[in-house]
């Protein structure tokens, strides 16, 4: 992260933006979560030695022999239902051809004209449709490693399925594009298609961006940021090349098309080695494969596996259990959260309100998730512990405060709420008299403020209560305090 | 059995005298490895050839045979040899393709050919020289050397698989297996005067046979007489889960069990258009002889039309280079082959140096030929076109074949064997013997070549039966009833 | 027919095959009268509509099951491969 790079201020965002309108368009790169590769049946995992993970085919042997793996084009079928889109009966691979290291054929298998799925569209947070144009399947490349002296080929990763989803340029800001992108990537989620995880590649995207004046039609040239690999990323790369682009503009030189690379150490784009002759990929159709066939008997059969998407459920949560869009769509974005906050709400069995729940797991429970980079194979803590600690809330045996205390204390040293509370001694008071008592001692030691709340002035109520409460350690019922006081005050005032 | 003559047996005499014990394998192949390490150097018929190590690798296949034999399981190739054209992967074997790009290319895995023909019992007997990547119709591509024809060794043996064509009809080995991409071949076996055929597109696997041009490529046994190419088909006829354009279409009869039925009523069609230009005099003579000896076996002969097949050959020429292009891109010195050795070279270079040296030059040809026409805005005017001229083709043979006719007969090559060298200087002379054979890659259509006579020079002529898609039997009972009607048993002289 | 020097160049460059002086002569005549040849069949091909297509027209490509199986391929080919480091294979280095 860098201070000094541009587009990081709102000082410098906001100039060029009134002048322009960025047009972005996201080709985002998902590796499928299959079991094998695309075309042959060797391991998709990640992190072996190099070159572990190959066969005839993908080391690209002379006389081998592709066939299509059955299930990544099932997950295919689900992801082009999941974005409304339409799904091409006989669809076609074609031959991409050019010569590097990573690529053992000299080609890659992708498809080109026809693609498997095209007009998709989702709805972004502000409730704009962006169209996705077309998702097609192609196989990934290998990795070459770079050393001082030479390169090195590592091929495992080559003929990895991959799906390319190419959206229409319709985004006009770096936010539309990262709402854009986290929606996909929440939809491969919780298809399970994809395991969606950026820092290893397998979801990945690259940003075409233009400006043109506010007002125009015409689009202006674009460049292509390539393998942007975060959110973060994404956003500050958009950032970066609307500001570049700006200035470019502004000193009445025009843009160059051009492929980037963005360095997120500097936050900078820099031009790519351009190439001497303009790419000619000489597509044709794969002789090895006949056309994809796809039958609408298997449309609607994967139509069937298809579970509650973010959408929906951000709906239904919001419909359900009475929550805000805002906190609905937070919860929605992970498949996983998801689920968390639903097992949750049944653990604590009617005893909180959902909408604290969320609260609860929006805020802290988060909070310390994303601290403590947990993964939700093996969370901070589980549904039932949390649901165990909101429902003693839920139920009055603890205040808000102490709440966060035993949760606090349960993280440390993972015992359970209960345990916590018994031994500190947490309960929270609920004897009126105790109360009333501490009530009475207050009002006679701020004289000052009950007489100004007889004023009326509302903000001293609070106060008064925070004293009551801070005498007892924060273990008072914080509702008896409340109706105690109110009762107190009133009772003098009538009695006045 | 104890003695034989190595150019006279057939293999299906190999296989039950080896089945029945009263032959053993192991003399059969000691015989036709000395008959191999004999003849080989004259011929150049075989790449790499080591008879020490030949022999070496038979042993695990000979205690196989003889287990199979002691289990009284009857083996359909037992101890059979077979010369296999050096495009199909067995691996362990140095498999070059030909090409010096490959010299030191050791094979990794098996071919499923080479699966299947080691389960029926046969001895792998050696590589046969080929055209460099099965582009060529001479064998003057190779780069070891040309092969040399058994009955004049002034002449082509034909290509690209001359090797394996040269090997039969020498006595080399009982059968061979080559590879048909446009007539490799049929027209060898034409110009060796051996039997060839060239399958239904999908009825045996590819898997492991380096690709030349993968919609048009297929392997296809070549023997000495109809049943031993029937016996043979019939086992490498198997759908393959790793070939995604394998046909599967069993159960399939067994075209051998279907040999002695009569001809009598199947139809012959002529198609007059293709007999004109090009065609030599004793060609054109002893093709219509062989139709009169097959009207005698009860054949009907019609005239039909096939209007597109002369544009067989431009349609061939671009689609089976563009996909050769594609093909051998994964030619780059990288993970196996010969890299250009020079240290201190740009990854360019690399590509650039390795590719160069390794190809021949009719390799580069086809190469660049292919680039050209998919490259950006030729594609249509190529590419695009050929293929449409390629089902018109297709349809061509369609509407023949539902008309009543079940073969379509031509020569098999527009000449015999010609002079070695006698076309290497134009590609375009040569790309023009392939005239009868293209028509069934381009269509997928099986196609049979038989030996029908011998030329003023002595020299062999080939007839070229076509069929319906996954017909082989009739073309294989055809052949085998002619040659018991007329008995080729012509052999050259050693 | 000839074609170009120009054309020769560009389609070994595409191909990646570096040709000799000779070579380049040698194909420039080669390849024109195969590609002169090539020509006719342009009036055949108007037989069938532009829009034709092979590659829809085909038979469909069979699917296989998803399983990964393991392949112990590799280290022959490590063994045979021009240049190895470690399992990798070593090229020169490339730069972007």
């Amino acid at each position: 992260m860098s201070d000094t790079s541009v587009g990081q201020s709102d000082q410098n965002s906001k100039g060029p933006l009134a002048k322009y309108e960025p047009v972005i368009g996201l080709e985002i790169h998902c590796q499928l979560s299959t079991a094998s590769k695309l075309f042959c049946a060797c391991k998709t995992d990640f992190g072996a030695l190099p070159n572990q993970h190959t066969c005839p085919l993908c080391l690209g042997l002379p006389g081998v022999l592709p066939v299509i793996n059955k299930t990544a084009v099932d997950y295919a079928i689900r992801m082009a239902l999941a974005v409304g889109a339409t799904i091409r009966e006989r669809s076609v691979f074609s031959r991409k051809q050019y010569f590097y290291p990573d690529l053992p054929k000299g080609f890659q298998l992708t498809q080109y004209d026809l693609p498997y799925c095209e007009h998709g569209h989702l709805t972004l947070d502000n409730g704009r449709r962006i169209n996705i144009e077309r998702i097609h399947m192609e196989e990934d490349a290998g990795k070459n490693i770079h050393g001082d002296n030479a390169s090195y080929v590592d091929l495992n990763r080559a003929g990895t399925p991959l799906l390319e989803i190419v959206s229409a340029p319709e985004m006009h800001s770096a936010e539309e594009a990262v709402d854009y992108l986290r929606k996909i990537h929440a939809i491969v989620r919780y298809l399970g298609i994809s395991d969606g995880n950026m820092d290893e590649g397998s979801f990945r995207c690259d940003v075409n961006i233009s400006l043109r004046p506010r007002g125009a039609t015409k689009l202006g040239t674009r460049t292509e940021i390539k393998n942007v690999n975060s959110f973060r990323n994404v956003e500050k790369a958009i950032a970066y090349e609307i500001m570049r682009q700006a200035d470019v503009l502004d000193s009445g030189d025009s843009i160059r098309q051009a492929t980037l690379l963005f360095d997120a150490a500097s936050g900078r784009t820099a031009q790519m080695r351009s190439k001497e002759d303009a790419p000619d990929y000489r597509y044709f159709p794969e002789p090895d494969l006949g056309p994809l066939y796809i039958s609408s008997d298997r449309i609607k059969a994967m139509a069937a596996l298809i579970p509650e998407l973010p959408e929906a459920k951000k709906k239904r949560f919001q419909d359900d259990f009475n929550i805000p869009e805002s906190d609905a769509a937070q919860l929605t974005e992970q498949v996983e959260l998801a689920a968390f906050f639903e097992s949750v709400v049944a653990k604590v069995d009617g005893k909180v309100a959902p909408k604290i729940v969320a609260n609860w797991i929006n805020t802290e429970y988060m909070r310390e998730f994303n601290n403590r980079q947990s993964k939700w194979a093996k969370p901070i803590l589980s549904s039932d512990a949390l649901g165990e600690l909101l429902r003693y809330l839920g139920e009055g045996m603890i205040s808000g405060k102490i709440a966060k205390t035993v949760f606090e204390e349960m993280l440390e040293n993972g015992q359970s709420a209960k345990a916590i509370i018994d031994a500190k001694g947490l309960v929270q008071i609920s004897d009126t008299s105790e109360i009333n008592s501490v009530v009475t001692d207050i009002i006679a030691q701020f004289p000052d403020q009950v007489a100004q709340h007889r004023a009326g002035k509302p903000k001293v109520f609070s106060f008064l209560v925070g004293q009551v409460l801070k005498v007892s350690q924060g273990k008072f019922n914080p509702a008896l305090v409340n109706s105690s006081l109110k009762d107190a005050l009133d009772g003098d005032a009538r009695n006045s | 059995m104890s003695s034989f003559d190595p150019i006279q047996i057939s293999a299906s005499e190999i296989a039950s005298a080896v089945n029945e014990g009263s032959l053993k394998a192991a003399d059969v192949a000691s015989s036709f490895l000395q008959r191999t390490e004999d003849l080989h150097r004259d011929l150049n018929t075989h790449v790499f050839w080591d008879k020490e190590a030949v022999f070496n690798e038979t042993e695990k296949q000979l205690d196989y045979i003889e287990a199979a034999r002691r289990a009284q399981k009857h083996l359909p190739l037992a101890g059979v040899p077979v010369a296999i054209k050096d495009n199909i992967m067995a691996e362990g074997a140095i498999v070059s393709c030909g090409s010096k790009f490959l010299q030191n290319h050791r094979a990794a895995y098996d071919a499923t050919v080479i699966r299947q023909l080691k389960q029926a019992g046969a001895i792998l007997l050696g590589r046969t020289n080929m055209d460099e990547f099965g582009m060529g119709s001479s064998n003057e591509n190779s780069a070891f050397g040309p092969v040399r024809n058994p009955w004049n060794r002034g002449h082509v043996s034909g290509g690209s698989s001359g090797g394996s064509a040269a090997a039969v009809a020498a006595g080399m080995s009982a059968l061979a297996l080559g590879s048909d991409t446009g007539g490799s071949v049929r027209q060898p076996a034409s110009f060796c005067g051996v039997l060839g055929l060239k399958p239904t597109y999908g009825a045996v696997s590819r898997y492991g046979l380096v690709a030349y041009a993968s919609s048009f490529d297929q392997v296809g046994p070549i023997a000495r007489n109809a049943r031993d190419l029937a016996r043979t088909f019939d086992l490498l006829r198997q759908h393959d889960p790793l070939d995604a354009t394998s046909v599967d279409t069993s159960p399939f009869e067994k075209t051998e069990a279907g040999l002695e039925r009569p001809l009598k009523g199947l139809t012959i069609g002529i198609a007059e258009e293709l007999l004109a230009e090009g065609l030599e005099e004793d060609v054109r003579k002893s093709f219509y002889e062989s139709l009169e000896h097959y009207k005698a076996l009860g054949c009907i002969i019609k005239n039909v039309s096939l209007p597109n097949l002369r544009h067989s050959i431009p349609a061939y020429y671009i689609l089976a280079t563009a996909e050769a292009s594609s093909n051998l891109a994964r030619f780059d010195g990288i993970r196996f082959g010969v890299r250009a050795p020079k240290p201190g070279i740009s990854l360019k270079e690399l590509y650039g140096q390795s590719r160069s040296e390794g190809f021949g030059r009719e390799v580069k040809q086809r190469i660049m030929l292919g680039t050209y026409v998919l490259s950006s805005g030729y594609y249509d005017a190529y590419y695009a076109r050929a293929n449409r001229v390629r089902e018109l083709i297709r349809r061509d043979f369609e509407a023949v074949f539902a008309s009543g006719v079940d073969m379509i007969a031509t020569p098999t090559a527009p000449t015999t064997a010609f002079a070695l060298g006698q076309k290497t200087q134009d590609s375009l002379a040569m790309y023009l013997m392939d005239i009868y054979t293209i028509a069934a890659n381009l269509s997928g259509i099986p196609a049979l070549s038989q030996p029908i006579d011998l030329d003023r020079k002595g020299l062999p002529i080939g007839l070229q039966l076509m069929g319906k898609a996954h017909h082989e039997g009739e073309l294989l009972r055809s052949a085998y009833q002619y040659e018991r009607y007329k008995r080729w048993s012509e052999r050259p002289k050693f | 027919m000839q074609i170009d020097r120009q054309t020769v160049e560009k389609v070994a460059r595409l191909a990646n095959i570096q040709l000799s002086e000779e070579e380049i002569e040698y194909y420039q005549g080669q390849l024109g009268s195969v590609l002169d040849y090539m020509q006719q069949i342009q009036i055949a091909a108007d037989q069938l509509p532009d829009d034709w297509r092979a590659d829809t027209s085909g038979t469909p490509c069979p699917e296989r099951i998803d399983e990964a199986k393991p392949s112990s391929v590799i280290e022959k080919v490590l063994q045979s491969a021009p240049k190895v480091v470690g399992t990798a294979f070593q090229v020169p280095r490339i730069i972007e």
